[in-house]
């Protein structure tokens, strides 16, 4: 019976083990089977780092070029669209995803249609929500420090000084107090979708039977504009609006 | 039997034509021939041409002729008249000019005869049967339609080229030939030849004694692939033919299977790329004497008769100041009966960056020639270009030109190897560290400003209120002194006074009462442009008050102390500030 005990609790602390692998060490074995051209086993381990609730620009790219080498265009153009969701100015990226797209059926570019909107986006996302926050604790502490120079110093000369740099430090550090919010929710909002069945037949209601206003296939971008009960309304622009079940489409 | 044949399907054939309704306009009834000039044993046809017509008709007696086909009817409609044309093959058997009788047509009305015809028959070759142990006809064949395929060689060297010939021999009146099916080209790179259309041709074949018109349905340009025996075949078609009147048959034609013995090259020598045949290398240029960055057309041509499709680009190392682009493939291969044949060239445009003397080096090719079952090797001649200076490179040696680095392949880019892992929409954007942070600064600058302002008033505001206050609290401390006057309370009068004057001085001037002396208070209120009356007045109370604290006085005295010392508070309220 001890020794059932004793192997039981062994068990458990291997098993516990196994679970418990360094982030570090799962991205050291994709990136070595990715070399090695073991596509999925690489997929595998990207998407582990993903399940431990992990991510950043490089993770996302890399599952898109995997996805890409295993032949699979919808995926690769979601990883890799998410990518430069967290980091847009990543010109490999850019360079990978305007390659892969190649291979798409639907001739449609969302970003060409939507340009304003996206650059603001792009902007804050470049600058990034946490480093505007600290760009915003930064400027607070100015602030401090120049009306505290202000309220201390005596000359007229230095008062003035002090009230200038304190007045703009703290313009700065409310402007980006806002950007650093407006960022987060961009980030945190999934109102882009990508097509990743094959064909999608884009309908005019919400439900099976709706008529078909338009089709599109994999690969292709399209903003979501709500979601209800299994279907996302999703919109290419104003002319081209619609609904797609949400197993084809997949938000980020 | 051959002779007697066309005379039974005539007449049913007549008949036919005379069951139709017939117009009586433009009756004809005339023969013609397909050459009016021919050879001894060649075929040409007679035609009896027949238009509004009914009745029996018997074609000449063919003398000098013989019979080698037909008669092939053909009927058609013209203008919605019926006619018809019947058509014999003839060959002519002696030379002289020979006269063809005319031919009778027999109606209800009477007999009609057509026109004669005349032709000139000259000398001509029978054709030479060759290969005639080839032509050897298999036992289980139809000795009147059958099919062959010849071979060019039957012992090559593997690469070497052969030609395949597939023929039909055929005596019957056919009709058509359809579901050709060619054998594949097992162990062989093909190539068709381009034959045009597959027609009998005119002039008789003999084979074992037998005349046959021949065809020749396709020509194949084989390139062995393999070494050992390869065979080729059989082919297969369906000949539909003329079984009687109106019936055809179909007849299913097998032919021979072809074999050649392919042997192995002997052990090539290195610079062997797989070229076979008879062939030649020429290397040229468009000009030798040219300006820098003007193009020159580097050419290479391979001719003869070969694998020349088989021929790859020569690897040429040209001097690094030349761009070289890649090269154009132009080939002028014809596929002959005998093989394919022609030239096919590279050429290189070529543009030499910089002036100077240059040379090409000399090319060489090797090829296998199966004639003589050895390999040759050709060694082009050198060339020579000389670089005259240009626009852009006058003596400049050090400009050397840069190297365009193109993109030769899309290829997506390798993956990144290092990350910074986060956790997954967690930001520092609205956490309680990020808002305290924010907010902590600008916690403490208002802390800082109200600490401030409250040493601003205090310093400011507080004194100046207590200074004014000071006045106000002074005379009603007179007040109270003047009841205790009316009450006859004197000692606490002269105290009131005193203190009231003390105190009144003391926040008046900021000096704290235990430091207050008279004689300080006098030079201080000097010092602030007092009248020196109203101080030698406020000395005169103060002494009063003093003293009288110890040795009492009269009321008058008193109140004349008090209204001095009220006058005095007045004064200075108003003159002290």
């Amino acid at each position: 019976m001890k020794y059932v005990i004793i192997l039981f609790v062994l068990m458990t602390n291997y098993s516990h083990a196994i679970i418990a692998h360094s982030p570090a060490d799962v991205w050291s074995w994709a990136n070595s089977a990715y070399q090695e051209q073991q596509w999925d086993e690489a997929i595998t381990h990207y998407k582990d780092l993903d399940q431990m609730n992990l991510g950043s620009p490089e993770l996302y790219a890399n599952l898109g070029n995997a996805f890409y080498k295993k032949g699979e265009l919808g995926e690769a153009i979601y990883y890799f669209k998410k990518s430069l969701k967290l980091d847009p100015s990543n010109k490999d990226v850019k360079y990978n995803l305007k390659l892969v797209s190649k291979d798409k059926i639907d001739d449609y570019d969302l970003n060409a249609n939507t340009g304003i909107e996206s650059f603001w986006s792009r902007t804050l996302a470049i600058f990034g929500a946490d480093n505007l926050a600290y760009l915003s604790v930064f400027c607070s502490l100015l602030t401090l420090i120049g009306f505290g120079w202000f309220l201390l110093k005596s000359t007229s000369r230095k008062k003035r000084l002090g009230l200038n740099f304190g007045l703009f430090s703290f313009i700065v550090g409310i402007l980006a107090l806002w950007m650093s919010f407006t960022a987060k929710r961009t980030a945190l909002e999934m109102n882009h979708g990508i097509v990743m069945a094959k064909k999608v037949e884009i309908k005019g209601e919400p439900n099976k039977t709706a008529t078909e206003v338009f089709t599109l296939h994999e690969g292709t971008e399209v903003l979501i504009k709500n979601r209800q009960e299994g279907w996302y309304e999703i919109s290419l622009g104003d002319n081209l609006v619609g609904w797609a079940k949400m197993s084809e489409v997949r938000a980020f | 039997m051959n002779k007697l044949r066309p005379h039974i399907i005539f007449l049913l054939l007549v008949l036919f034509t005379s069951t139709g309704t017939i117009s009586a306009q433009s009756k004809k009834f005339k023969t013609s021939v397909s050459k009016d000039l021919v050879a001894v044993g060649e075929r040409f046809k007679y035609i009896i041409h027949i238009e509004n017509l009914k009745g029996n008709i018997s074609p000449p007696a063919f003398e000098g002729f013989k019979i080698v086909g037909g008669p092939m009817t053909q009927r058609s409609t013209i203008n919605g008249h019926p006619s018809t044309d019947f058509t014999f093959f003839l060959v002519a058997t002696q030379v002289g000019t020979l006269t063809i009788q005319p031919a009778t047509l027999t109606t209800t009305t009477g007999s009609k005869k057509s026109n004669k015809v005349t032709i000139k028959v000259v000398e001509g070759k029978e054709e030479v049967i060759t290969n005639s142990k080839q032509r050897n006809i298999g036992r289980n064949e139809d000795k009147n339609l059958f099919a062959r395929i010849y071979l060019s060689k039957t012992k090559v060297y593997k690469g070497e080229q052969i030609t395949a010939t597939y023929v039909i021999y055929n005596r019957y009146d056919y009709r058509q030939f359809k579901n050709y099916e060619f054998p594949p080209a097992d162990g062989f790179w093909k190539e068709d030849v381009n034959l045009g259309e597959i027609k009998f041709s005119d002039k008789l074949e003999k084979i074992n004694g037998i005349d046959y018109q021949k065809a020749v349905l396709e020509k194949q340009i084989l390139v062995t692939q393999k070494t050992g025996k390869l065979k080729l075949g059989p082919f297969k078609f369906d000949a539909i033919i003329s079984a009687g009147f109106f019936r055809n048959k179909s007849i299913p034609i097998t032919s021979n299977i072809a074999s050649v013995e392919v042997l192995p090259l002997p052990s090539p020598p290195s610079d062997f790329h797989g070229a076979i045949g008879n062939l030649d290398i020429t290397v040229s240029v468009d000009q030798t004497e040219v300006n820098a960055n003007d193009a020159i057309n580097y050419k290479v041509e391979y001719s003869g008769s070969g694998n020349l499709k088989f021929i790859s680009a020569p690897k040429i190392k040209f001097d690094s100041d030349f761009e070289v682009y890649d090269p154009k493939l132009d080939d002028q291969i014809s596929n002959s009966g005998s093989g394919m044949r022609g030239s096919r060239s590279y050429e290189y445009l070529i543009i030499p960056r910089y002036a100077g003397e240059y040379t090409l080096d000399p090319l060489s090719f090797t090829y296998f020639d199966p004639k003589v079952g050895r390999y040759n090797t050709i060694v082009t001649d050198t060339t020579h270009i000389h670089v005259a200076g240009g626009e852009s490179s006058i003596g400049d040696h050090s400009n050397r030109r840069k190297n365009d680095v193109q993109l030769l392949e899309n290829e997506i880019r390798y993956i990144r190897t290092d990350t910074d892992l986060k956790e997954r929409n967690h930001f520092f954007t609205g956490s309680t560290i990020h808002v305290a942070l924010f907010s902590l600064p600008l916690l403490l600058l208002l802390g800082l400003y109200f600490w401030k302002r409250k040493e601003y008033l205090e310093s400011k505001d507080i004194t100046g209120t207590k200074i004014r206050k000071a006045g106000r609290k002074a005379l009603k401390e007179i007040n109270k002194a003047e009841i205790s006057l009316q009450k006859g309370e004197k000692e606490s009068f002269y105290e009131s006074v005193f203190d009231a004057m003390y105190n009144y001085l003391s926040e008046k001037l900021s000096i704290p009462n235990a430091n207050l002396t008279k004689e300080k208070i006098s030079t201080e209120l000097a010092h602030r442009n007092i009248d020196s009356s109203i101080i030698t007045s406020l000395m005169d109370v103060l002494n009063n008050c003093e003293m009288a604290r110890y040795a009492p006085r009269s009321k008058t005295d008193d109140e004349r102390m008090l209204q001095n010392a009220d006058n005095i508070i007045h004064h200075l309220e108003k003159n002290l500030s």
